[in-house]
């Protein structure tokens, strides 16, 4: 069942032991580290509610749809550190090592909740992902001037 | 740029912490949740802190409204993953997690900071987006889908 599968990957520590490798690639200090433990955490806390909250077989459908939409949520989260990432290092030559932790961190758990989606699904939610900002500001109210 | 000084604005208000963290009390929070709920505060300043530093001198304001727009994104499905669960929780135990009714309530508050700086249609496409793939309300791409496991709904 998805959400037992769900439950081991929230429950086998490697985002944690990952959380601790990136922070010495990029060189964080003490609390920058546990910052992004703690970040590292928190996401696979949110994997364990999920399971923990749709543990029956009748909840499948919704629980596979909230992980589809929780990929989404970690998507948009990669994609913003990435921008910033890239600004950063357009801007001052280097990026703030917390964002490329960070970065990869986001990019880790992408990757564990992909192997418990259908690769179909997963192709169709990326190309979401970026038509939903492809017609963005296309508001007349916007372009007038809301902001 | 008017929409990198108002991202600023809302980075830099030294009430946004106080003010999330603040709803450790309405929700009476034990000291370790209360302390998670600080440590969510502060990473989420500190992400629009970098987000409005980095882009403050993004080529356009349409790219900088791109990125603004993908970080609310990043914060409606938040909300409504913290709200599923919660409901879920109701439901199963008849007492939801205070914690992550406070996560969603903190959510619900950075969202409706950001949005302030997003059109109106655009922030209802993208939340019937939202409802809608979780619900499967919608069946237009079904077919596309290839089963009945999940249905999204057509972006406009």
């Amino acid at each position: 069942m998805l959400a037992q599968q769900l439950l081991v990957i929230a429950e086998d520590g490697v985002a944690d032991s990952a959380a601790m490798q990136f922070a010495l690639d990029v060189g964080l200090d003490a609390r920058g580290t546990t910052m992004l433990r703690a970040y590292a955490v928190a996401r696979v806390t949110a994997i364990h509610d999920l399971a923990a909250a749709m543990p029956e077989a009748e909840d499948e459908i919704e629980l596979y749809r909230t992980l589809a939409a929780y990929w989404l949520e970690l998507r948009f989260e990669w994609q913003r550190n990435n921008e910033v990432m890239n600004y950063q290092t357009v801007l001052r030559g280097s990026a703030e090592p917390r964002v490329i932790a960070e970065g990869s961190v986001g990019s880790f758990m992408l990757s564990r909740i992909e192997t418990l989606l259908d690769p179909a699904h997963l192709e169709l939610l990326a190309q979401y992902a970026l038509e939903l900002l492809a017609n963005e500001r296309a508001s007349a109210q916007l372009k007038e001037g809301v902001a | 740029m008017t929409l990198a000084i108002s991202l600023a604005a809302i980075a830099d208000d030294p009430n946004l912490v106080p003010e999330l963290v603040g709803l450790a009390q309405t929700l009476e929070l034990n000291a370790e949740d209360t302390a998670t709920l600080q440590a969510y505060a502060e990473r989420k300043q500190w992400a629009l802190t970098g987000l409005a530093g980095a882009l403050g001198d993004a080529g356009s304001e349409d790219e900088l409204y791109r990125c603004i727009a993908g970080a609310w994104l990043e914060q409606r499905f938040e909300w409504q993953r913290c709200n599923m669960v919660v409901n879920y929780q109701a439901v199963r135990t008849g007492e939801p997690h205070a914690l992550t009714m406070a996560l969603a309530a903190a959510c619900s508050n950075i969202m409706q900071r950001v949005e302030a700086l997003l059109a109106a249609d655009d922030r209802d496409r993208w939340s019937t987006f939202a409802v809608e793939l979780i619900s499967g309300a919608s069946s237009d791409l079904a077919s596309r889908w290839g089963d009945e496991t999940i249905s999204l709904s057509p972006l406009s």
